[in-house]
């Protein structure tokens, strides 16, 4: 015996296809919008990630320009100079004011500065 | 390495400015700009800021006030490099010197004495790292401090301090007295 489909159950197979496509599309729609959201939420990690990183890498361009303007990060010049090291040496015994005189203790410079030397 | 040595008259620090050495090795005392300090001359001089005790022609003492400093390096068109105040407490004498527009001063920290032993190592292994094996200023403060540390103590190599030109003190460890220089 043949099963011979009644036009009513096509039209109702068929609207029931179409509901089905219709639910698989606005579904596929949905993932669509859900993985924009997520990319768009990436995007803007991202955006801040990069943004931290500029900062990082300006706050570390300005502290080596200004190591480099202070001279902290380069050796010292010697050839450029006509003198690398002066000593001077200072040890009043005395030290007199308008109304006292104060003694001073004596600095051994002169054992300092050939000890020094010998390096 | 060309060096010279003198007296530290005025005199003789202006002609030390204008012969533009890199470094400056000054080996005297500071002391501040107080009433308690100066007497009844305070109140000619409480504008000239802290003072380098320099000799005079006789050996006696010579104020040489942070202004006129300043005013001198700035007509040399001169800044040293570094200068290292050896004495004990010589912080004051080191700010007046980077106050007046030295670069780097190496100091001892104020109200504490060094030890000479601990004076000389560091010297030693500072102006040979600098000017033997060309390290920077920085990095041969570290490495002279560093040895002073391990080869004597820790307590007086933290009594040694770098101050430079516009930024805080470097190596700012707490420190404990110890014996003195």
């Amino acid at each position: 015996m043949s099963m011979k489909k009644t036009k009513s159950q096509n039209l109702q197979m068929a609207e029931f296809s179409f509901a089905n496509s219709q639910s698989i599309q606005s579904l596929n729609a949905n993932q669509k919008d859900m993985i924009l959201v997520q990319l768009l939420k990436d995007l803007g990690l991202f955006k801040e990630k990069l943004r931290l990183a500029e900062g990082e890498i300006m706050h570390k361009e300005y502290h080596i320009s200004r190591m480099k303007k202070d001279g902290n990060s380069y050796p010292v010049e010697l050839n450029e100079s006509r003198l690398h090291l002066a000593f001077l040496f200072s040890s009043p015994l005395i030290r007199r004011t308008h109304v006292t005189v104060e003694n001073i203790m004596q600095l051994d410079y002169l054992t300092e500065i050939n000890d020094i030397l010998k390096v | 390495m060309k060096y010279k040595t003198d007296v530290a008259t005025v005199s003789n620090l202006r002609s030390t400015i204008t012969d533009c050495p890199i470094a400056l090795h000054f080996s005297g005392h500071g002391i501040e700009n107080t009433h308690a300090n100066l007497g009844q001359e305070y109140a000619l001089y409480k504008n000239k800021g802290n003072i380098l005790l320099l000799e005079d022609e006789n050996g006696m003492a010579d104020y040489f006030f942070e202004e006129d400093l300043k005013y001198m390096i700035e007509i040399s068109q001169n800044a040293f490099e570094v200068v290292f105040v050896s004495s004990c407490y010589s912080q004051f004498a080191g700010e007046v010197f980077l106050n007046a527009g030295a670069k780097h001063v190496i100091c001892i920290r104020r109200g504490e004495r060094i030890s000479d032993k601990a004076s000389l190592r560091f010297s030693r292994v500072f102006y040979e790292t600098l000017f033997v094996k060309n390290y920077n200023v920085c990095a041969s403060f570290s490495i002279a401090k560093e040895e002073v540390s391990k080869v004597i103590n820790s307590s007086e190599a933290s009594k040694f301090i770098l101050l430079i030109h516009g930024q805080d003190d470097y190596g700012n460890d707490p420190t404990t007295p110890s014996s003195h220089k």
